[in-house]
């Protein structure tokens, strides 16, 4: 029975590092695709606002409000407001929990 | 029994005392950036339980070291996930906004989400960090990369992104 549950707990440590990362992959981080801007630019560089034209909030922010849609976090009220499901709000509750537990005051993001 | 059960727990302990180490670090003292009270964190967690197991398992069989690889790799992917998790609430974009709609019980609008977090906060963020970091610098009005660490990892999630999703840029999901 303890090799069972023990097996159980490898497989699922594992299955949560990949879910995870998994999550990462495909989610752009803004920081990597930042970074592969300023890289594909070569050794001429990238200015400055160029960088700032190409990263814009259809790239980088739009999408994440789709993805609060789809996964049911929000939804669109008749005056196309966002507002917070239940399942949105518990997701809120967590991160907010957690942050004032290590006092992170950077707004984050 | 008594050994296949310290051998299951052990893990989990030094996980948990992995997470406390860096939070009491975090919430108590202030120099010490983010990332190295999670490091802190972890490599405390690992010490202890590679000490503890060197103490406690005496009579080293291979059965018993192949269970101490086995426990090693459940501690570092509990690790793994907390040090993501402490990041996601950090720097998670779904996050910030799901957070900001948390503070305004009667909605946001788009228009309003976007004036409180939009590209440019995200870049000014983002860009800062990095150049503190020496990730990129910044030279006549001009971004160049700087220290190759971070552009390795983006070529790495270039890759997984390829190999898992069959994307082959970092931006397609968005296109």
């Amino acid at each position: 029975m303890i090799e069972l549950i023990h097996i159980s707990l490898f497989v699922v440590s594992l299955t949560f590092a990949y879910i995870i990362t998994y999550s990462a992959i495909e989610a752009d981080s803004p920081s990597l695709v930042m970074i592969i801007a300023i890289a594909d630019a070569g050794i001429n560089g990238l200015s400055v606002e160029r960088f700032h034209e190409m990263m814009s909030n259809d790239l980088l922010v739009v999408p994440r409000l789709n993805d609060i849609l789809r996964d049911k976090l929000a939804y669109k009220d008749e005056n196309d407001k966002y507002i917070l499901t239940k399942k949105g709000k518990i997701f809120a509750q967590i991160f907010t929990n957690f942050r004032a537990l290590l006092r992170i005051e950077v707004s984050g993001g | 029994m008594t050994d296949n059960l310290i051998q299951l727990l052990s893990p989990i302990i030094f996980f948990i005392s992995n997470v406390l180490i860096q939070l009491i670090i975090c919430r108590y003292q202030s120099r010490m950036g983010l990332l190295k009270t999670e490091l802190t964190g972890f490599l405390s967690g690992l010490l202890f339980f590679i000490t503890f197991s060197y103490i406690y398992f005496t009579d080293i069989t291979a059965d018993t070291f192949y269970i101490f690889i086995v426990d090693l790799i459940i501690y570092t992917a509990l690790s793994y996930c907390y040090f993501h998790f402490i990041n996601l609430s950090v720097t998670a974009r779904r996050i910030r906004i799901v957070r900001d709609l948390y503070k305004n019980e009667e909605g946001m609008t788009k228009s309003e989400i976007l004036k409180v977090y939009n590209a440019s906060v995200m870049v000014d963020n983002r860009v800062q960090r990095m150049i503190n970091s020496g990730q990129i610098i910044i030279k006549d009005n001009m971004l160049y990369i700087g220290k190759p660490i971070l552009l390795l990892i983006a070529k790495i999630i270039v890759l997984l992104k390829f190999i898992i999703l069959g994307s082959k840029s970092l931006d397609e999901t968005n296109k």
